[in-house]
């Protein structure tokens, strides 16, 4: 049996966000919990074209809004949420 | 307050699922919204609209924003029905209809929820120009 813990975040991409990573979603290595300007600075490192979306995108932590000062753990699933357009 | 939500791809049939004046569940009053794509989206004609979600947290966003605003607003059933994919011109895109003891605790449910619609819930929609 594998008990070896999770190295990994899941990244998705919506909407502008998608188009700017070029992509809908990725995996990318992650072995500690990150903070959210630890988070940016790997997404930013991987997707440049992020970085004129980030303070329009919100984060969201397996499926909910992460609160301010939350960490995000390897083997979360992490989306990036451009302002939405629902109705 | 009872719920129905769906979020569904391709033209799922709003009108069978809307709430039935003869099903009310003992309110006296119900107020329905329905959103249809506009023609017309800030000076360009369009043909459709094409919607994506970020699921199942759009179904769950929508239930946690149901029971904040019935919270304020109490009410008996709400159902919210939202379309994903392409939504032609002049077809529904959202439903939202509420049923209340009173009148005003459904409109107040169903003008709050949509608000909070447009700023929390994942959902996107890109314009299909003509």
């Amino acid at each position: 049996m594998n008990t070896e813990p999770p190295r990994t975040l899941h990244l998705l991409f919506f909407s502008i966000a998608r188009a700017a990573a070029g992509m809908e979603e990725t995996m990318i290595p992650c072995a500690e919990p990150l903070d959210e300007n630890g988070l940016w600075n790997k997404l930013l490192e991987a997707h440049p074209g992020l970085a004129g979306l980030r303070n329009r995108i919100r984060l969201t932590r397996n499926s909910e809004f992460a609160r301010s000062g939350e960490l995000f753990e390897p083997g979360d699933e992490i989306a990036l949420i451009p302002p939405v357009s629902g109705g | 307050m009872m719920m129905v939500i769906e979020i569904q791809i391709g033209d799922f049939d709003i009108e069978s699922k809307r709430i039935g004046i003869s099903e009310r569940a003992g309110g006296g009053a119900l107020v329905e919204f329905t959103g249809i794509v506009r023609g017309m989206e800030e000076g360009r004609l369009i043909s459709a609209l094409r919607y994506e979600a970020y699921q199942p947290m759009a179904t769950n966003q929508i239930r946690r924003i149901l029971n904040e605003v019935h919270a304020l607003h109490p009410c008996i059933r709400a159902t919210v029905l939202h379309r994903t994919g392409v939504v032609p011109v002049g077809q529904a895109a959202v439903y939202v209809g509420v049923e209340a003891v009173h009148r005003a605790e459904a409109f107040a449910l169903a003008s709050g929820f949509m608000d909070r619609l447009k700023q929390d819930v994942p959902i996107w929609k890109t314009e299909i120009i003509s």
